[in-house]
């Protein structure tokens, strides 16, 4: 069981108008890419967004799923920056896929769906997942030692739905080290009880056991500091529009993001999270 | 820091008093920790201080499943031996 539709809306729909205040221009709700560290944070979406559409091996002529496609930033990158004709995103949140239409870039697609339901009409040629998977597996599965079977059903799924010798560009948000003390633990699960609910972030071990025998990993790289990064701009862009957001959505929603993005930069800086990109290959 | 069994024990008393604020002078290593009245916040606190205070780094799957004082001694003792 993925995270519900009325969970998602709850991450997603608080209004697109508060998110672009403070996400960049694209509205990439994700990890970017800083590689040498000194980039924009538009630039490190960008490259992102470039490291997984390699990873993909797309091309022009490639049709491209992106589950979990957010505001339909990376579709309009795989649109616009690799001139792909059909690029198609699922999402379960209805405001997301209403932007997107309303974005209107040619060749992009979006559809409400719930990832374990979709049936592609023909194989895709190429597939992209940017932390959509952080919503598949609840607390209380992990805590019943459900995670692996959880991912492994989403693995098995996606290379269903793909050509063989398909690449997929998979990146995913990482749990790592627990916290001692009790205010960052109540910091977390305030993350993932008020802002994430229903979601938890996977192990890496998880994942790699997971993707077996689906997905061969070709290539598998871990951006905790990229992620710290963004975070911390997210969180400096939110504050400066912090009179403009009390106003208009309420002091609620002004601090309760004001204390989830503190926490993530908090988690990426001390190990408690990371992130991580891998190249994936359907075996068959 | 090199301790022998006991001055662990006695650590993890003070510790877990400190932090639960109950008195554990009753505590032995057959005590379960779940009926000493420590929350699971709590006892990952506790390891945090023995932690600090050992300079070693329990890895978290560890902690999985710990019912007994003496099962979280037997993994301390192991780390600060090591």
């Amino acid at each position: 069981m993925t995270s519900t539709q009325a969970e998602i809306e709850v991450s997603y729909d608080v209004s697109n108008d508060f998110f672009r205040l403070w996400l960049d221009e694209a509205m990439h709700y994700t990890s970017g890419s800083y590689l040498t560290g000194d980039e924009t944070l538009e630039q490190a979406q960008i490259q992102k967004s470039e490291i997984l559409a390699d990873y993909a091996e797309v091309t022009p002529d490639s049709f491209v799923l992106d589950i979990g496609c957010g505001w339909g930033s990376n579709l309009e990158f795989l649109a616009t920056r690799r001139s792909v004709k059909r690029a198609r995103g699922i999402t379960l949140s209805t405001e997301q896929c209403n932007y997107i239409h309303e974005r209107g870039v040619p060749g992009v697609e979006a559809v409400v769906c719930d990832y374990a339901l979709h049936e592609p009409e023909e194989p895709y040629d190429a597939l992209v997942s940017i932390e959509m998977i952080d919503h598949l597996c609840s607390p209380a599965q992990a805590t019943k030692g459900m995670a692996v079977e959880l991912y492994r059903k989403y693995f098995e799924k996606t290379a269903s739905w793909v050509k063989p010798g398909a690449c997929f560009g998979f990146q995913a948000i990482l749990r790592n080290r627990v916290p001692r003390s009790r205010k960052d633990l109540e910091d977390l699960a305030f993350t993932a009880d008020v802002i994430f609910p229903g979601g938890l972030n996977p192990r890496l071990e998880e994942l790699v056991q997971a993707v077996n025998p689906y997905w061969e990993v070709l290539e598998l790289r871990t951006q905790r500091e990229s992620y710290g990064k963004t975070t911390a701009e997210w969180l400096r862009r939110m504050t400066l529009h912090e009179a403009e957001i009390r106003e208009k959505f309420g002091d609620q929603v002004f601090d309760d993001y004001d204390r989830y993005l503190s926490t993530c930069v908090r988690a990426f800086e001390r190990h408690w999270s990371s992130d991580v990109q891998m190249k994936l290959r359907k075996i068959g | 820091m090199i301790m022998n069994r006991a001055q662990l024990l006695e650590l993890f008393k003070k510790t877990a008093a400190e932090i639960a604020e109950k008195d554990f002078a009753s505590v032995s290593e057959d005590s379960v920790i779940a009926s000493m009245g420590v929350d699971s916040l709590a006892m990952l606190e506790v390891v945090g201080e023995m932690e600090r205070e050992l300079t070693i780094q329990i890895p978290d799957d560890q902690l999985v499943g710990l019912e007994t004082v003496r099962q979280l001694l037997d993994m301390l003792e192991k780390r600060v031996s090591a």
